[in-house]
């Protein structure tokens, strides 16, 4: 393992109007490695990702992407995120191809037009993920998988270094999801790409993670698949004790 | 008459242009707002004697300032930020009107548009407003379509969202002072939005979403400064009514193609 991780959560809790909706989380994610991040629902995974690409901010402790602290990042063409299936613009005018064109404009720079390369590479993500056959295809026709499938050519377009994804599956097929998990499982081989995949499908996804966090606004287990695995049935366990606390503070409140 | 048409123009295929990125983040109405508050900008032209499109604009680009301050302090609250400012200027340009004793013809030429009696100064002045507005958007074309699309992806990408909000108020404000003169500060939204719905209606991309809206943009002042002419009407409402027809006509091509089970 070399260099500094390429995503580090330090202590970081955030609140929303004075809930805590994350708690005290620390976790860092290492180039090549594919870090599943599970919880039930309102366990704060989305905003745990939302914290860690700068879209909020913590109100205690601290993020650093590549090394570096969070308001002093500027290297975000290193990064590539896909939002919840809630990002789709029904209706917006524009094709498959020039929205996922958008994933290179960071790495262009203000003021520069898109090149040939620019197109090429849009076009390999496109490829990757299936998609080429709808690049002219308008956004807003395209059913949520696919439209999920976009965001992460989207993504991949800009050639990152580490990927989070926010249930990039939701209303995605069984195969379509199996053949997404084996698209990230090769270029992180190929790569060297660090992938966040947040859901709460925990049994499907196991043997594609190679580290599992636990997630229920506190950190309940972060290590790899085997340290998990050893301790029979931990994982279910945890989340079991993590559904019931979350049942018990929503009646408590 | 050729001035006219020169002016016309220039703001028929630059209003289009923002228009698009501002319907598609449903900012349809700051139009109308910073048509209301360059209104004030007028008024307070004619009380200190200086060129009323000049301080139109100074009016319209604090108003624009405003709203996009209001609008990121609370973003739920974006259509509330958008009515404090119209109302505010709109009672402030009352306000100066009546200040100034004498409710001036002239003030009417910028409320419904003298669109005839642009002089060269204004001529001049539309010209650089509209180029400068249609060569920046176009330098910025795909940071802003990145905008349009999620600001939350704009922001992940390393793009200045922050600049690039006040930036496309602050070009909105200035190209709703360069259509004053032509279609008035009441139809000016008209100008900036109606083209922009019917290209909408139309397009299979963002690039002929662009190319459609510049196209109903300027057939609209063409053909509405003609019926004005022919008819002898008014003609900041004849582009407008053009406009609407432009709309009504790309309406029924969709619905016809529809029916006919063409995909649109």
């Amino acid at each position: 393992m070399s260099g500094p991780p390429l995503l580090a959560f330090d202590r970081v809790s955030f609140r929303y109007s004075g809930e805590v909706v994350v708690e005290e989380v620390s976790l860092s994610v290492q180039a090549g490695e594919f870090v599943g991040l599970i919880g039930p629902n309102g366990s704060g995974k989305s905003t745990l990702m939302r914290l860690g690409v700068g879209l909020l901010r913590p109100q205690s402790g601290s993020v650093r992407l590549f090394g570096q602290p969070l308001a002093r990042f500027r290297e975000w063409p290193r990064i590539g995120y896909v939002p919840q299936v809630a990002a789709a613009r029904p209706g917006f005018p524009a094709t498959v191809r020039e929205v996922v064109s958008t994933g290179r404009v960071g790495r262009r720079g203000l003021f520069r037009r898109l090149s040939e390369s620019d197109g090429h590479a849009v076009d390999l993500a496109l490829e990757s993920v299936g998609m080429m056959p709808f690049r002219s295809r308008l956004i807003g026709e395209l059913s949520g998988g696919q439209h999920q499938r976009v965001m992460l050519a989207r993504a991949l377009a800009g050639e990152p270094e580490l990927l989070l994804l926010d249930e990039p599956a939701a209303g995605v097929d069984a195969v379509a999801k199996l053949e997404l998990l084996n698209l990230l499982r090769r270029l992180g081989q190929d790569t060297n790409l660090a992938v966040v995949y947040v859901s709460h499908d925990f049994e499907t996804l196991r043997p594609y993670f190679n580290k599992i966090a636990l997630l229920n606004r506190r950190l309940l287990f972060f290590g790899t698949r085997e340290d998990l695995g050893e301790q029979q049935d931990v994982e279910r366990q945890l989340i079991e004790a993590a559904l019931a606390s979350d049942h018990h503070e929503h009646r408590g409140a | 008459m050729q001035r006219a048409l020169l002016a016309g123009l220039v703001v028929g295929a630059t209003c289009p242009v923002i228009g698009v990125y501002l319907v598609l983040r449903r900012l349809s109405l700051i139009g109308d707002g910073l048509g209301h508050v360059s209104f004030a900008g007028v008024a307070a032209g004619w009380l200190a004697g200086v060129y009323p499109l000049l301080s139109a604009a100074m009016f319209a680009i604090l108003g624009a300032v405003a709203i996009e301050r209001l609008r990121s302090w609370r973003r739920e609250y974006g259509d509330l930020a958008l009515a404090m400012v119209f109302y505010s200027g709109i009672a402030l340009g009352v306000v100066l009107t009546s200040l100034s004793r004498r409710m001036n013809v002239s003030l009417f030429g910028y409320l419904f548009g003298s669109i005839l009696t642009v002089t060269q100064l204004d001529l001049i002045v539309i010209s650089v407003a509209g180029g400068s507005v249609l060569a920046i958007l176009t330098l910025l074309h795909k940071e802003l379509f990145t905008l349009a699309y999620d600001e939350d992806l704009a922001r992940v990408s390393g793009l200045p969202t922050g600049f690039l909000n006040y930036l496309v108020v602050i070009l909105t404000a200035v190209t709703v002072v360069a259509a004053l003169r032509v279609v008035g500060i009441l139809l000016v939204a008209g100008l900036l939005v109606i083209p922009v719905s019917a290209s909408l209606q139309l397009a299979r991309s963002f690039r002929a979403t662009l190319t459609y809206a510049i196209l109903f943009g300027v057939l609209s002042v063409l053909l509405g400064l003609l019926a004005a002419y022919v008819f002898d009407l008014a003609p900041g409402g004849a582009i407008i009514l053009t406009a609407v027809l432009t709309f009504l006509l790309a309406t029924s091509v969709r619905g016809v193609g529809a029916r006919r089970g063409v995909s649109t």
